[in-house]
């Protein structure tokens, strides 16, 4: 957006310029903190005077594997329990609330208004409030301690997501769902041959949103995880910062990298998806 | 035809329906159910009517816990919105590498909190920090971050700065909806730019305004990793937030009546003030094509 | 209506969006081997052995003591086997887990959390053979015996001693070689002054004496003072009893011998040795209260301190019967335990007399047991052991109130204790105030408890 009266070059443009490099740099700086200082050997990285400058590629990969092969703190398997525990609940999310949005979407009936309202009106559930009740409903299942209660409510769509859906089903000319049903579609056909195809996009926005919300949860592992064998990355990571007597805050940052990487390059990879997703919501439908 | 399709309807949401249901809806019940109880979870939860409630009333936690929840939202949801419509402002207008500037500014809010905590613990650590000693550059004598309530509160809400990226993102698009003419008129009348972007183009994106204090709300009400991370509640309760004396009570004191009273106040509070929230947005918000 | 234009926004080019799917379904294919042949929860290479789940809150040397113990009762027998886990915030995470009905079949605790577990019936009693009450010493029987039912084995225990920077005392001219260590809290506040240096700018350099370092114990107080936060008896607090009250002043002069600027840049100065004990360690501090494990750390990281360990001279204390705060790390059965009598074998296990002192010699603590061997002392890692010990065994040592809301009243505790120490106001009214809310926290116990027809926690009956 040009705004009208301002100078293409001069002055506007500098200031412009250095105010984004300075608020880039400043947002930047706690991923490069953390990766730096994971990359410095013990007495650097706990000297107040240590500085910023990264350690030799020695002291990085001793502080990696460090962190690997920790005997109490099994990183690789916490990885592989976060990993399994995300996909498992993107493939329900998408899943599920394709279908879901397609109901709010394309099918005209009573009462997808309201219920849609209602949808929306779920999102501001706060999880403190359900927590003990789930707790006690998983409990009754006997599934704390397991992965269940981390993936199996994905598979039941999420609100966020059947919103970006719903939004993006919208904008598909409904002349292609007419087309179909000459065709002789039904609601079934309609949405394996038009929108899914179509929706693609939006459906990779919906994965990577929620990958990313699954992989950073904390609340949720904490309260229904109890065995430290099934502990996600995030539990992992506070587990190994609360140790008794020293922080070594260079494997601490080591372990933190580890568990920001994988998101991190997701969301790099797919940026441009991502804030277009976000962006998506923000607009009234 | 209408009784169908409102079957057929209903069979499309029905996974959401379900899980609605049961993740939701029954928890809800459960949880208004269980705070009119005594429970410890190891026994059968006994009914004990109101007691639960009149005790929140006298509780001095629960004063503290509230004042201290109140105290972030009123201070950190008007700094987040300032914040994030003048990133988005800021990164709306053109510049070299826009795409790389605005990748950077949303990249924290990607990372788990859990991380993102743990980095700033660090960086607010009094002796070893980064924020200290970037202030001692400046000749300023850092404060002793978590030592006080208020200097912990500050570092809460401060480190919220950082996560401003998809309330920013959202203001991106809403920015690039504003119509130029409007602006361009502005200009020849001789408006400002700070006179523009108050009267011309904060009204325009209102609606997204409330949208995004909305979810603000919503999301600060229940901050719990963060302070569990960084502060533990401390000090003196100085961070103790609602939702931390929910997980304490439940967990931590084997209180879960209590707890589920905590929570459905929590709740209610969070569904009142919403409501007045979109009061306050009928009065002040513009929306273009009238009402939606 | 999202526009039009948003719409091919979202729709990247043909080229981009082949290469965005060949890369993200690598990603994935990745992710599938990586989930499906990568690392596993550890599955039982012990055969047909039982195997139980043991959480203990140890890390480092201290675990690796324990680990002894576990290897020597997996080799001593072929039908168990124990699984030695670590945990973080455990008291936390054993609440959740037997709350939600997946406990471990052995759980490591402290002594203060058992009144709260025992009350909630979240564990059970145990059954050990040939064990009664006078096989521990005196000040640990309360801690885990609930008149004549045992609920939880010992693992170690510790008694908290003043540990002095010896160098230090010689340097300021304090003569303890033939005085020996100060008998009355007034020998010891005249000992702090001479122990304090200041630099050239006026900061504390070497301070004398913290009660906030490390601030681990600060329900101690009162006990030196002969004072109790609350009566067993009546199931009443007294926190704001004129002993207490004595005893939090006492604590407060402490702060406002440096004020709060002083020791706030004490604190926040520069190390490189960042730890609970570093004051301590690099010469920062003359005297501080430990337990005996300080001794082992010294030993690690300071081995040239001189030091020693005194008892505190409270008021509370008699010549040879030294008051002090004791505290110990059991070993519990929680209720929903897969595997119960082999947990209680275990346990069992470790509360023989070897292993016991095998643990407390490694952790650099004193022996639990009323039965010490002469070899425990011998090459112990913490040469004031004795003084330990005759805590341990003094009829003027005292633990954590036994009862059962002992995690709130600790919290209100510490919101008095800050107010005192940090926000410098009034002791008595700060006493009061935390008095009035803990009254309520057990009044509030008392009504549940009457709900459901049950005991006190801690009534000889």
């Amino acid at each position: 957006m040009i705004e009208p009266g301002m100078k293409p070059n001069g002055p506007a443009r500098m200031v412009t310029w250095l105010l984004l490099a300075l608020c880039a740099a400043i947002a930047l700086f706690p991923v490069l903190y953390m990766a730096i200082l994971s990359m410095q050997p013990a007495a650097q990285a706990m000297n107040a005077d240590g500085g910023l400058v990264p350690g030799s590629l020695a002291d990085t990969a001793a502080n990696y594997s460090a962190v690997v092969n920790d005997d109490a703190i099994n990183f690789p398997l916490y990885f592989r329990n976060t990993l399994l525990i995300a996909m498992l609940a993107v493939a329900g999310v998408v899943c599920s609330s394709a279908i879901a949005a397609y109901g709010f979407a394309r099918v005209r009936w009573r009462g997808r208004q309201p219920l849609f309202i209602v949808m929306l009106a779920t999102m501001m559930v706060p999880f403190p409030v359900v927590m003990v009740p789930l707790f006690v409903l998983f409990r009754e299942l006997d599934w704390i301690g397991t992965f269940l209660p981390l993936w199996v409510p994905a598979w039941f769509g999420s609100a966020f997501s059947i919103f970006l859906l719903r939004q993006f089903y919208m904008t598909i000319p409904r002349e292609l769902d007419d087309a179909a049903r000459i065709d002789g579609c039904g609601h079934v056909g309609i949405f394996l041959r038009i929108i899914l195809p179509l929706s693609l996009p939006a459906l990779l926005v919906v994965g990577l949103l929620h990958f990313m919300y699954v992989w950073n949860d904390f609340l949720g592992p904490l309260v229904f995880l109890t065995h430290r064998d099934q502990y996600t990355l995030a539990l992992g990571l506070e587990l190994y910062m609360s140790r008794l007597g020293t922080t070594p805050w260079n494997l601490v940052m080591a372990a933190s990298t580890i568990m920001v990487a994988p998101v991190l390059l997701l969301f790099l990879f797919a940026q441009r998806s991502f804030l277009e997703g976000i962006s998506t919501t923000g607009l009234k439908g | 035809m209408k009784r169908f399709r409102t079957l057929t309807g209903l069979a499309w949401i029905s996974p959401w329906l379900l899980g609605f249901a049961c993740f939701t809806m029954l928890p809800l019940a459960m949880g208004m159910w269980y705070s009119f109880t005594d429970w410890t979870l190891l026994e059968p939860a006994i009914p004990i009517g109101m007691d639960n409630y009149q005790r929140l009333l006298g509780d001095e936690v629960v004063h503290i816990a509230t004042w201290n929840t109140l105290l972030y939202l009123v201070i950190s949801i008007p700094l987040l919105t300032v914040a994030s419509i003048a990133m988005a402002v800021l990164l709306s207008k053109p510049a070299r590498f826009q795409a790389f500037w605005r990748v950077a500014v949303f990249a924290p809010s990607v990372l788990p909190l859990v991380a993102l905590a743990t980095i700033f613990k660090l960086m607010y650590d009094a002796e070893l920090g980064a924020m200290n000693k970037g202030l001692s550059y400046v000749g300023i004598d850092g404060p002793n971050w978590f030592g006080t309530e208020a200097w912990a509160m500050t570092a809460i809400i401060l480190m919220n700065l950082w996560v401003v990226g998809p309330a920013m993102v959202i203001y991106l698009a809403a920015l690039r909806d504003v119509p130029r003419d409007l602006n361009e008129a502005a200009s020849l009348d001789g408006v400002s730019w700070w006179g523009r972007l108050v009267n011309v183009t904060l009204p325009m994106i209102s609606p997204v305004i409330l949208f995004n204090v909305i979810i603000g709300f919503i999301n600060a009400a229940q901050v719990f990793v963060v302070p569990y991370i960084m502060t533990g509640g401390g000090p003196n309760r100085g961070t103790y937030f609602w939702s931390m004396y929910v997980y304490d009570a439940a967990f931590k004191y084997g209180d879960m009546g209590y707890a589920s009273t905590l929570g459905v106040v929590q709740f209610a509070a969070i569904l009142l003030l919403t409501l007045g929230l979109l009061l306050v947005g009928r009065r002040y918000v513009y929306y273009r094509g009238g009402m939606t | 209506m999202v526009p039009a234009g948003q719409y091919h926004a979202v729709m990247p080019d043909q080229l981009g969006r082949t290469v965005s799917i060949v890369v993200l379904c690598l990603a994935a294919a990745v992710a599938i081997g990586f989930v499906t042949f990568g690392p596993r929860p550890g599955t039982s290479e012990h055969g047909d052995r039982i195997v139980l789940n043991y959480w203990e809150k140890w890390t480092g040397t201290e675990a690796q003591a324990m680990q002894q113990v576990v290897d020597a009762f997996n080799e001593s027998q072929d039908r168990i086997h124990v699984n030695y886990l670590t945990m973080s915030s455990i008291d936390e995470k054993a609440m959740l887990a037997i709350a939600g009905g997946a406990p471990p079949d052995v759980l490591g605790l402290w002594s203060f959390n058992l009144p709260f577990y025992a009350q909630a019936e979240a564990i059970l009693p145990l059954d050990l053979p040939d064990i009664v009450a006078e096989t521990y010493a005196p000040a640990v029987r309360p801690l885990v015996f609930d008149g004549d039912q045992q609920l939880a084995g010992v693992n170690t225990c510790s008694s908290v001693a003043l540990y002095v920077n010896l160098a230090h005392l010689d340097r300021a001219g304090l003569d303890y070689r033939n005085g020996g260590p100060p008998r009355t809290l007034e020998q010891f506040d005249a000992m702090i002054p001479h122990l304090t240096i200041y630099d050239e700018d006026g900061n504390v350099e070497q301070a004398g004496f913290l009660h906030m370092d490390p601030g681990w114990w600060h329900w101690c107080w009162p006990g030196y003072f002969g004072g109790q936060l609350y009566d067993v008896e009546t199931d009443v607090a007294t926190i704001d009893s004129p002993e207490n009250i004595a005893a939090f002043t006492w604590f407060q002069q402490g702060q406002r011998r440096y004020g709060l600027d002083q020791l706030r840049r004490f604190q926040s100065a520069p190390t490189d040795n960042p730890s609970p004990y570093r004051n301590f360690l690099t010469g920062r501090l003359s005297m501080t209260i430990q337990g005996p494990w300080l001794a082992r750390v010294i030993a690690e990281r300071a081995p040239d301190l001189q030091w020693a360990a005194w008892p505190l001279p409270g008021p509370a204390g008699e010549p040879g019967a030294p008051a002090g705060p004791i505290e110990c790390d059991i070993l519990v059965v929680p209720k929903g335990a897969p595997h119960p009598e082999e947990a209680m074998e275990f346990i069992a296990f470790t509360q023989r007399q070897d292993m016991v002192e095998l643990v407390s010699a490694l952790h650099a603590k004193p022996s639990p047991l009323m039965e010490v061997s002469p070899e425990f002392y011998f090459n112990h890692l913490n040469t004031s052991i004795k003084v330990h010990e005759a805590i341990l065994h003094s009829p003027n040592a005292f633990g954590t109130p036994a009862v059962a809301t002992w995690p709130e009243m600790n919290a209100a505790l510490d919101a008095g204790i800050d107010r005192i120490w940090n926000g410098d106001e009034d002791v008595a009214a700060v006493l009061a105030d935390v008095q009035a809310e803990v009254n309520g926290q057990l009044e509030r116990a008392r009504v549940r408890r009457e709900r459901r027809g049950q005991e006190r926690f801690g009534v000889c009956p």
